[in-house]
């Protein structure tokens, strides 16, 4: 560029005044001294800097002159509002030059007559580039930023708006608050989500829109984009069935622009097919197809909340056949070579089964019993006989059917039949014979007294023969997914697993006994559990109002929630009655196992302090675990006090582990672990490994599509052993019954301490054989106990009925209400 | 004087009688053992006065038959022809039967037969002269002919198990009854002289060669319990002893002569030598039944059965060369019984009870002789006890010697290195360890008691068994803990200080 300079001479102004002449004497007239005109450019052949001289050049003013012409300097000062400051100051010399005289006067003068005058610096100019320009001459001025202000709208009618915003935010950084800058950065925002929009990103262009509706709503056309944009992502979301997702959009526009004609239009026809699908609910209801009108009446209410009249049609449809959503990261029917029952498949069989007793509440260490299908059961004969009554009645809401005495026989001698599948021999032993005296009276005579009687039948679930296909009536559906073989049977009452739909994220279990019409009050009638691929994605699911319930959520997590006020006015959180013990359990078959300086070298090489704190709870104060030394809680009477917590000793671990190596030909082979799917488990059992790993032990998991015959020597187990005195023999044996033939891998010793044991008729002399049992299974490490953990379900402020320390999720889950409530947001 | 063994003999026989406790006399006093004379007679009641092995049997074959319009009087002559017909033709001169008949029994049923005690049927028979009765009776049950049958015997006073069997052709019944009888047949022999290679006896009525070659009383390979019978003056029983777990293979048959080994839990033979006014009697024990439930109880504590015991039977006894692989391992269940198949063709089996690696019990039996019997081994209680505690005390032991290892591996390398701080605190922390003394205090607070109370109890062998294993245990931590290493490992790292 080339720049003209119009010089003006560098000595005292001309200012031709006496210097008697009052203050008010005009100093705007001062004429200049020699002035060299030399050519400038005019405005219009002016080009604003390009961005990348605007970002690495030396920044540069714009004097504009009256006459159009444009002086091209180094930044003014003061900026911006140069004139105007200007002014103000010679308004101020003047008032200052008011009394004064004399020299005083004259140098005021001197000053007023240099504040006509603003001094730049030419770049150009090397040798003599201070210059005076009449403020008179000046029209105005284009500062710097000016210029990138113009470069930034350039650029974004250009569309080139990664640089625009590069400017701006230079800009930004050197004023807060330049003039202009705030709309620029509105127009930058503006057509950055057009940009989106058209680049095929609706969802960034609505991040984008959403900003400048927050900074300037009015800004124009803001409203019509906003409109096109979620019009189009509502439609796409409809498109998929993803009605939440249309919801959200629709709100998002509703809160931007309140009666927005695209909010106006989706409104209206999502609240059409709501209503359509109420009146279908209301019609299935109508016929008795409870499930299917609650589905429905669900569908319609997450379609549409703010259907005008939503609940009031809502209501009475899910509060009559009730509906629990429960959120899981592990259904029952995954695949798992495990053999034993995972988390998901303990949840089904509590829903399914309703055993003859049932775990009641846990106190001090002891668990309490309770049962629905008895009136009274009376020990007599100092306990030798058992007297039964059955209930002859039964309620509404209650989930378990009535039985009979000779069916109560049927199914006690089922189990001490040797012959048959169900065979349970330490029943048998206890049991001498069964006798039906009246259809609800029967007497059970024991060989040998037990020392409580529910624990022994605790296990017992009444039996119906599954109903075939061909049994059904005309309009009922089956509710397994296979056609029943001749002779099957599935627990009778509790909650059936239903045929599964198309979701194959969604486990259903039905009332097998459904509630009759005209009750004053309904409970739950069905639970749905819905698998999510992490916890924070159930976390989500249950704030969205997908589920109501979460029944088992790791720590780090749990303690989040418990922290977020939020939280606590639309959940409750309650505690499970008895903590989850983690433990290794070894298989007795396995050979390496069988050295017990490999066994104390596994345990002496893990830090489980550590690995609780890090891994399992991800909470260094361990507010809710503990480390433990058996498979019982750490509260039940049947830990030895005697046994201390294994110290982690690496030192004595990598001994016994070269003891143990030259017991197993020169080298331990590679071990083999079980470990259920469970995010948690599976983190601390690397932790496991890899601390097994250090001391030059392998152990490799197991794969869940592994064969299940696949051989194994350790398994990660996560379980509740409330029976010590009944427990613990099926627990070291690994098999589902206490039989004598399995305790042949054992020494004769501790096969007669678990025999004796199981004899004892008296609780607390078993109780005090346990804790000696302890002491020696500690010592001869037939399992390594890990930690016991402090588990909590969360469930939504509708529901009501559990208990405050449930033994399980699903405890009284018949009894529980749900109060119509469907999320709004 | 007895001898020692005998005393033992005595001491276990009195320990171990499986039945009859009301009626065990008191044990023959050995040094008046005198061997039977061969034919003398039974002074009761009166009889043929011929010798023994030409005494046929008087038997009595006694029916009850239900009160059923289809047993009607011609069903019942034909039993009775047939049954009389059949065994005439098995045991021609050698027995002398008789048949009666009665009705009305109610109910004819086995198990009613089974419960009537020994004292109830010598009541009711000793009267008669009869040496064998056969209580048979004939029912319905379930559209079949049920037979069953009890054999009484005279000369042991006892009566052996009830067997039954059925058959739904009617005309078989009086060959099923006869079949009964000839299986449930105890033949006896009265033992002529013992000695150490053997026992040899004359068989009842053995002179009469049987038509059916099959029904000859005795033949090689078959077994006899024994029993002994003690008589007065005047030649009557005044008590009778059975020997237990102690048995007669017949090794040889020459018409009524019968040479035996003898096959005994006791390392003696219990038969003794020859007493004067002692008959010792052999019956043949053949199995009856597939198996035999065998109860096991520790003696002195008959309440609490002996549950989850390992018993392995065998057909012979190991010996050095012969470990006897092919052996059946058994396990009792929560009762303390475990069921023992017969093996008809060599029923004689071994069996011994397992306590860890102990034996408790070394028996010989015949399973399916008796559907249920009773063995008291000792009580190792005691021992598995000390066993439990010693184990436990050995993972500690190791525990310790591991650790002891690795510390002063750590104290060599620090000193090696220089660091005398670190070597100081290893050497603290190997001189906290547990040491032999303590050790060996704690095996003497377990052995004491447990052998204490063994002897009390008379059980010197688990005395014996404990003091073994605490000695085993005592040795390996005196090996592993001697406190010379520790001196010798400190003089070592002294020297190394010293050198730096």
């Amino acid at each position: 560029m080339c720049l003209a300079v119009f010089l003006i001479a560098g000595g005292q102004p001309a200012v031709g005044q006496d210097e008697n002449e009052t203050e008010e004497s005009e100093t705007d007239d001062a004429e200049p001294a020699e002035s060299e005109e030399a050519s400038l450019p005019k405005l219009a052949e002016m080009e604003i800097p390009t961005a990348e001289e605007l970002l690495t050049g030396p920044p540069r003013d714009w004097v504009i002159l009256k006459n159009s012409e444009v002086i091209v300097c180094e930044p003014i000062v003061p900026r911006p509002e140069t004139l105007e400051l200007r002014a103000q100051a010679i308004d101020q010399k003047k008032l200052e030059m008011r009394g004064k005289k004399g020299e005083e006067l004259t140098r005021l003068r001197d000053e007023l007559n240099d504040l006509n005058y603003l001094e730049i610096t030419l770049p150009e100019d090397l040798e003599n580039p201070e210059y005076r320009i009449e403020i008179v001459k000046i029209d105005r001025f284009l500062h710097h930023e000016d210029l990138m202000l113009r470069r930034i709208d350039a650029l974004v009618s250009e569309g080139r708006l990664d640089t625009a915003f590069e400017l701006l935010v230079r800009l930004k950084r050197t004023w807060d608050d330049w003039r202009g800058m705030a709309e620029r950065y509105d127009d930058l925002l503006f057509a950055d989500a057009k940009q989106r929009l058209e680049a095929g990103g609706p969802e960034r262009a609505l991040v984008t829109l959403g900003e400048l509706n927050e900074r300037n709503p009015g800004y124009p056309g803001l409203a019509d984009l906003a409109g096109n944009v979620i019009d189009g992502l509502v439609s796409n979301a409809l498109a998929e069935g993803n009605v939440r997702m249309a919801r959200h959009f629709l709100f998002r526009l509703d809160d931007m622009y309140p009666q927005h004609a695209v909010f106006a239009r989706h409104s209206e026809s999502l609240t059409q097919k709501t209503n359509d699908l109420l009146t279908a609910a209301e019609e299935a209801q109508a016929a008795g197809r409870l499930p299917e009108a609650a589905d429905l009446a669900w569908e319609a209410a997450q379609l549409w909340p703010r259907t005008p009249g939503l609940m009031a049609r809502y209501r009475p449809i899910v509060e009559r056949y009730q509906q629990l959503r429960v959120g899981v990261v592990h259904l029952a029917d995954e695949v798992d070579s495990s053999p034993y029952e995972t988390p998901a498949e303990a949840r089904a069989r509590q829903l399914t089964e309703i055993p003859l007793f049932e775990k009641d509440r846990f106190r001090n260490g002891t668990v309490y019993y309770r049962t629905r299908y008895f009136d009274e059961w009376e020990p007599f004969d100092l306990g030798r006989r058992l007297q039964i009554t059955l209930r002859q009645s039964r309620q509404p809401w209650e989930a378990q059917p009535l039985i009979d005495a000779p069916r109560l026989a049927s199914l006690l001698e089922t189990r001490l039949d040797p012959g048959s599948d169900l065979y349970d021999e330490r029943l048998a032993w206890f049991i001498d014979s069964i006798r039906v005296q009246t259809p609800v009276e029967l007497t059970i005579r024991f060989r040998r007294v037990p020392p409580r009687v529910e624990p022994l039948l605790d296990e017992i679930v009444p039996m119906e023969a599954r109903t075939s296909a061909s049994e059904l009536t005309d309009g009922e559906v089956s509710l397994q997914d296979e056609p029943a073989e001749e002779g099957e049977r599935t627990p009778a009452g509790g909650f059936a697993p239903v045929a599964s739909g198309s979701d194959p994220d969604v486990m259903t279990f039905r009332r097998a006994i459904p509630e009759p019409d005209g009750l004053p009050q309904y409970h739950v009638g069905e639970v749905i559990e819905h698998r999510y691929i992490s916890h924070e994605k159930a976390l989500q699911a249950l704030k969205q109002g997908e589920v109501s319930m979460l029944p088992d959520l790791p720590d780090w997590i749990l303690r989040r929630l418990q922290q977020d006020e939020n939280s606590a006015t639309s959940y409750f959180i309650q505690p499970y009655a008895i903590p989850t013990t983690h433990i290794l359990q070894l298989n007795p078959h396995s050979r390496p196992l069988r050295v017990r300086e490999l066994r104390r070298s596994l345990a002496y090489a893990v830090d489980r302090d550590s690995i609780l704190r890090d891994t399992v709870l991800r909470d260094y104060d361990a507010a809710h675990g503990r480390v433990v030394t058996s498979p019982f809680p750490s509260r039940s009477p049947a830990n030895s006090l005697d046994v201390e917590p294994r110290s982690f000793d690496i030192s004595a671990a990598v001994a016994l582990m070269l003891a143990a190596a030259g017991q197993l030909d020169g080298a331990i082979p590679v071990l083999k672990m079980h470990v259920p799917p469970g995010p948690v488990e599976r983190a601390a059992a690397e932790e496991l490994i890899k601390s097994w790993k250090r001391i030059g032990i392998e152990v490799e998991i197991i794969p869940a599509d592994a064969d299940p015959q696949t051989p194994w020597d350790l398994h990660y187990r996560t379980l509740q052993l409330v029976e010590p005195t009944l427990d613990v023999w099926p627990f070291l044996t690994g098999e589902p019954t206490a039989e004598m033939a399995d305790l042949a891998v054992f020494p004769d010793w501790l096969q007669q301490q678990l025999i004796a044991l199981d004899r004892t008729s008296d609780l607390g002399r078993s109780l005090a054989a346990t804790r000696r049992l302890h002491e020696a299974l500690w010592s001869e490490v037939r399992f390594l106990p890990l930690w016991e953990v402090d588990q909590f379900m969360v469930i939504r402020k509708n529901i009501l009925g559990f208990r405050a320390e449930p033994i399980h999720c699903y405890q009284d889950v018949d009894h529980w209400t749900i109060s119509a409530w469907f999320p709004t947001e | 004087m007895p001898s020692v063994g005998a005393f033992v003999w005595l001491i276990l026989a009195a320990a171990m009688w499986s039945r009859g406790d009301d009626e065990r006399p008191a044990p023959a006093d050995p040094a008046s053992a005198q061997s039977a004379e061969a034919g003398d007679p039974d002074a009761e009641p009166a009889a043929a006065e011929l010798p023994f092995e030409q005494r046929p049997y008087r038997v009595l074959v006694s029916f009850a038959v239900e009160n059923r319009p289809e047993f009607g009087n011609a069903f019942a002559a034909s039993l009775q022809e047939t049954v009389e017909a059949r065994l005439q033709v098995r045991f021609g001169q050698m027995w002398d039967v008789s048949i009666e008949q009665t009705r009305g029994w109610a109910p004819v049923a086995s198990d009613v037969l089974s419960r009537r005690t020994d004292d109830e049927l010598n009541a009711a028979y000793l009267p008669t002269d009869a040496d064998k009765v056969f209580l048979t009776g004939i029912a319905r049950r379930d559209g079949a002919y049920l037979a069953f049958a009890r054999e009484w015997d005279r000369n042991s006073r006892s009566a052996g198990p009830t067997l039954s069997r059925t058959t739904y052709d009617r005309r078989l019944v009086g060959d099923l009854a006869a079949d009964l009888i000839h299986d449930l047949f105890r033949p006896i022999a009265l033992a002529t002289s013992v000695d150490d290679a053997g026992v040899d006896l004359l068989i009842r009525a053995g002179e009469y060669l049987t038509p059916d070659p099959d029904s000859q009383p005795f033949r090689e390979g078959d077994y006899l319990t024994t029993y002994f019978r003690y008589l007065n003056r005047q030649r009557e029983l005044r008590q009778l002893q059975h020997v237990p777990w102690t048995f007669l293979r017949v090794e040889a048959v020459d018409r009524a002569r019968l040479r035996c080994s003898v096959v005994s839990t006791f390392r003696r033979s219990p038969l003794g030598g020859a007493r004067r006014r002692v008959e010792l009697i052999g019956m043949r024990a053949r199995p009856l039944f597939d198996h035999t439930a065998l109860h096991m109880a520790p003696r002195g504590a008959t309440n609490i059965p002996m549950a989850g015991y390992r018993v392995d039977v065998m057909d012979r006894m190991p010996t050095a060369e012969d470990a006897v692989e092919d052996r059946l391992s058994l396990t009792s269940d929560r009762r303390g019984v475990v069921r023992i198949p017969s093996f008809p063709d060599q029923p004689l089996r071994h069996l011994l009870v397992h306590s860890g690696k102990s034996v408790l019990a070394r028996v010989p039996m015949i399973p399916g002789l008796e559907p249920e019997m009773t063995l008291n081994p000792p009580s190792d209680r005691a021992r598995l006890r000390v066993e439990g505690a010693l184990a436990m005390l050995e993972g500690d032991l190791i525990d310790t010697v591991a650790r002891r290892a690795v510390l002063m591996a750590r104290a060599r390398r620090s000193a090696d290195a220089g660091n005398w701080d670190e070597v100081n605190t290893f050497i603290a922390q190997i001189k906290a360890l547990p040491d032999f003394n303590r050790f060996e205090d704690l095996i003497t607070a377990i052995r004491t008691p447990a052998v204490e109370t063994s002897r009390r109890l008379g059980d010197r062998v688990a005395a014996m068994r404990i003091n073994r294993m605490c000695d085993d245990l005592q040795q390996v931590a005196e090996e592993h803990l001697d406190s010379q290493k520790i001196r010798d490992f400190e003089q070592e790292i002294a020297a190394l200080r010293s050198a730096q």
